[in-house]
Formats: C-alpha cells, sequence, structure tokens
C-alpha cells in the first residue's frame, strides 16, 4: 500500500494531476489556459482543500496548505507546484 | 476595581504532569512531538503531542475512570495542583464563593469516538449510559467543581482556540465584581483520536514535518492536548491569608471579527490586545514578553505578526515574541491556559523561551521570535494571546507580583 514508485515529471503525470483538479476543484475545463488565476477559474481556498484531499486519494501524499502553495496564483503554478511536491515525496501509485 | 492574583498553577501535558515538566520543556525548548499511540490509524500525519494515557489511568480510581473522559481526568490533576500550590485549605475552596470555569472546544471526544466506533461500526447495541455525561463539554468543570465542594459559578466556555483565555478572562471579571473571591480557570481537551487527527489533516493545516512559528518556510501546526488551571483571587483575599501571589492577572480583552470563521484578521486580534493592556492599565510599552498564539500556519503568523505591529508600531522590533505549540502542541481548549502559565513563568523566571524549529526570518513575520535558543528577559509585564476559528480573539495581560 505505501510501496514507493518512483513518478517522474512528465506529461502523463501532470495529465493526472489536472485531471484531479478539475474534478476536485469544479473547473470548467473550457476555462482552462496556463494564466487563468485562481481567481478566473473560481477556485477557493476550500476547493484548494479539496483538490489536495484528491490527490493524497490518487497518490498518497499529504500536502498542507502552507508552503509553496501560498504563492501560487495561476492554473500553471498551481500543477507546477503539486507536481513538483508529488515527485520530491516518490508518492505512491494508489492508496 | 479590586486587584486579582494568580496563587496556584497546575497543568498536565505531553511534557508531564505538573508545571515543572511543562516549562522545564517549555523553557529549554525541547518538544514532545512525538508519533501517536492509538488503535485505530490516524492516516498520514499521525505526529503529535500526546498524553500517555496508562499513566494518566494510573492515577485514578475505577469509578472515576468509568465516570470521566480523558479530557476531565486531566482537569482533576491540573485543579489539584493548583490547589495544592495556592494552599488554600479544603473548607476555604468549598462553598458559593468560588467559581469554577473552564475552557473544552469540544469535549470527551474520545469517549464519543469509541461510543460511536461501537455502534456504527461493530453493531453495538448498548452505547455506555454514561456516554453522555462524559462527552458533554461541562463535564470537566462539573467533576472539578465536585471534587472539591465548589458550590459557586460553574462555567464551560467552549470557543475552540480561545476557549481557555476567554474562561480565565471571566474569571477575572467575575472575581473583580466581587460576585466571587476566588476562581479556578483555565481549559482542558484530550482530543488526539484517530478521527479528529484526520479531521484536522483534512484542513490541510497541520505540518507533515516541524511546526516553526513565524519562521521561513513554516507549512502548519502540530495537535498537543492537557489541560491547565489557575487559582485566581482577589488580592485582599488572598492577603488575608498570607498567600504569596506568583503574579498579577491584571487585563484582559476580547473581541470577534464578524468576519471570516476560519481566515484571521489582524484588526480584531490587534484590538483585543489593545484591549487587554489598557484593561491592566498599562501602555504597549510596559509589555516585555509577548506569548503569541504562533501556530505556524502561514495565515495565523502573518496576521498576528500585522496585529502586533498595529498595537506596539516602533517597539515591536525589540519585544520578545514567542511561541511554545511547537514543544506543547496546540492544546486547543487548553491552549490559553497552558499559554498563560508559560508567560507567567517567563515573567517569574525572566527568560524568554524560544520559537524553536526556526529556519530564518519570514518577511510578513517582522517579529522577534527568540528564535531557537531561549534568552533572559527584563519584563514587569507580559501578554499572551489566544485567537480561535470562529473569529474569537482573546489577550490576557500578567504583571509581576
Amino acid at each position: 500500500m505505501d510501496e514507493k514508485v518512483a513518478l517522474v515529471d512528465g506529461p502523463l503525470l501532470r495529465e493526472r494531476i489536472i485531471d484531479v483538479i478539475v474534478k476536485e476543484g469544479m473547473i470548467d475545463r473550457d476555462k482552462l489556459r496556463p494564466d487563468a488565476t485562481l481567481a478566473d477559474l473560481q477556485v477557493e481556498s476550500m476547493d484548494v482543500v479539496q483538490i489536495l484531499m484528491g490527490l493524497e486519494d490518487e497518490f498518497g501524499v499529504y500536502i498542507p496548505v502552507d508552503g509553496p502553495l501560498t504563492e501560487v496564483r495561476t492554473f500553471a503554478e498551481l500543477v507546477d507546484v503539486l507536481t513538483g511536491v508529488i515527485v520530491r515525496n516518490g508518492a505512491s501509485g494508489a492508496s | 476595581m479590586r486587584r486579582v492574583v494568580v496563587t496556584g498553577l497546575g497543568c498536565v501535558t505531553g511534557c508531564g504532569e505538573g508545571v515543572e515538566p511543562f516549562w522545564s520543556a517549555v523553557r529549554g525548548g525541547r518538544p514532545a512531538v512525538a508519533r501517536v499511540r492509538l488503535s485505530r490509524d490516524p492516516g498520514r500525519i499521525d505526529r503529535a503531542v500526546q498524553i500517555d494515557r496508562e499513566a494518566l489511568a494510573a492515577r485514578f480510581d475505577p469509578a472515576q475512570l468509568l465516570a470521566c473522559d480523558p479530557c476531565t481526568l486531566l482537569a482533576l490533576l491540573a485543579a489539584r495542583e493548583a490547589l495544592a500550590q495556592a494552599g488554600l485549605a479544603a473548607a476555604e475552596v468549598a462553598g458559593p464563593r468560588t467559581a469554577v470555569i473552564l475552557g473544552c472546544s469540544i469535549g470527551g471526544i474520545e469517549t464519543l469516538d469509541d461510543g460511536f466506533h461501537g455502534f456504527y461500526k461493530e453493531g453495538h447495541s448498548r452505547l455506555s449510559p454514561l456516554a453522555i455525561p462524559r462527552i458533554m463539554a461541562n463535564a470537566p468543570a462539573c467533576h472539578v467543581s465536585m471534587a472539591h465542594g465548589i458550590t459557586g459559578p460553574v462555567l464551560a466556555i467552549s470557543t475552540a482556540c480561545a476557549s481557555a483565555a476567554q474562561a480565565i478572562g471571566l474569571g477575572l471579571m467575575l472575581v473583580r465584581s466581587g460576585a466571587v473571591e476566588r476562581a479556578l480557570v483555565g481549559g482542558t481537551d484530550a482530543l488526539i483520536t484517530a478521527g479528529m487527527m484526520r479531521a484536522w489533516a483534512s484542513m490541510r493545516v497541520l505540518t507533515p514535518d516541524a511546526c516553526r512559528p513565524f519562521s521561513a518556510g513554516r507549512n502548519g501546526m502540530v495537535l498537543g492536548e492537557g489541560a491547565g488551571i489557575l487559582v485566581i483571587e482577589a488580592e485582599t483575599a488572598a492577603a488575608a491569608r498570607g498567600a504569596s501571589a506568583l503574579a498579577v492577572l491584571a487585563g484582559y480583552g476580547t473581541t470577534s471579527d464578524a468576519g471570516d470563521l476560519l481566515r484571521p484578521g489582524p484588526a480584531g486580534a490587534s484590538a483585543a490586545m489593545a484591549a487587554a493592556i489598557a484593561d491592566a492599565g498599562l501602555a504597549p510599552a510596559d509589555i516585555g514578553y509577548v506569548n503569541a498564539h504562533g501556530t505556524g500556519t502561514i495565515a495565523n503568523d502573518s496576521a498576528e505578526s500585522d496585529a502586533l505591529g498595529r498595537v506596539f508600531g516602533a517597539g515591536l522590533p525589540s519585544l520578545p515574541v514567542s511561541a511554545t505549540k511547537p514543544v506543547h502542541g496546540h492544546a486547543l481548549g487548553a491552549a490559553g491556559a497552558l499559554e498563560l502559565i508559560a508567560t507567567i513563568m517567563a515573567l517569574r523566571d525572566g527568560f524568554a523561551p524560544p520559537t524553536i524549529n526556526w529556519l530564518g526570518p519570514s518577511p510578513d513575520c517582522r517579529v522577534d521570535a527568540v528564535p531557537n535558543e531561549g534568552r533572559a528577559i527584563r519584563a514587569e509585564a507580559a501578554m499572551s494571546n489566544s485567537f480561535a476559528f470562529g473569529g474569537i480573539n482573546a489577550s490576557l495581560v500578567v504583571t509581576r507580583a
């Protein structure tokens, strides 16, 4: 269950992360642009918490709301930061 | 206006039973954070400052263990220690001229957790008939009143992380007014259960590594539990029986943000601090040490630093402001009492305890956090802050006796 699987940054991983963000954040895919701000996408603090819970279910990694996420403004930054944390934690593929 | 003094302190924390091990750990910056021992899996965040349940149970007889949730047992021990230090005779404590006011954020959550797990999951149809009296948030205050024959006002204050600070503040007002001669005030909470750990982790406010208030790279709080109780009395009453005061409980201020339920705002926090300092008849420059709410979250520490700046202005850079939660954990309904005890000990010892785990300055926290190493201070007055979910702010000011 907690078997560590090396996750490498790449299009496949990013697509999985984006899927979780879109689903948990209830984001309209049509509005997705890298420079769209979280405010544009109507992603509020509780949505971020839901996204982080979805990522924990998917990748088995706990990410607090504080830390690097605090600086995030755009969708692209959100994907970058989350990908970085997930790769660094060598998260398990499923939990 | 009657002056109110503190004559007894008592606490139980993950640092041990009593004020001595608590202050020793806080002063030395020795954290009691460890992997929790629970019968159920708390999930990924499994570190907190937990009370040893076996050691706690060993201090009580079977009838008390049946009747009381751990949050009540902790309060009973802390009350006993505080009363012993105050040197009050049993006959003086008993009766209508003493109040008991204890903060408790949720109540007997372990009893609730175990009972409902048995009922929902295991299909036990017989829930304990003692479940409700163990769970109710006023149980700790009521058991303390029963243990000591206290028939005056008995109250539970449940305002999340401000519970104990508000309980102490209300006690100050009751003693000042003459409604009672003395009061046992403080708070208790014992909610390190798998479900509660998971619920806090779900908010994403718990740190996955270390709690580092006011520091660069901080990323959340660490949970704790415990009880802290103070005996406060009218100064005249304490003097009449020849008791020595540990400190003067000089001021209290409380405000409500009436804004966001979870996100703290600097305006309400600074207003509470200013009110407490004014209530003590002091000016901000008289405060020589602050024990901060300092949870280690981005939001709290940033708003608290902003609020401190509004109150202390140009004096802030030279004011020691430490957060001791990384040592004893965020004890929620007990936090304000534990931290006021630390504040009183800091004043008495002339020593500001450190904010441990500090990595470097954070641009949004322009305070002297007494990083990593405690140091000697010269302070005649000190302040303790508590800010709660719900937007409630409470500050207490103590002065040297």
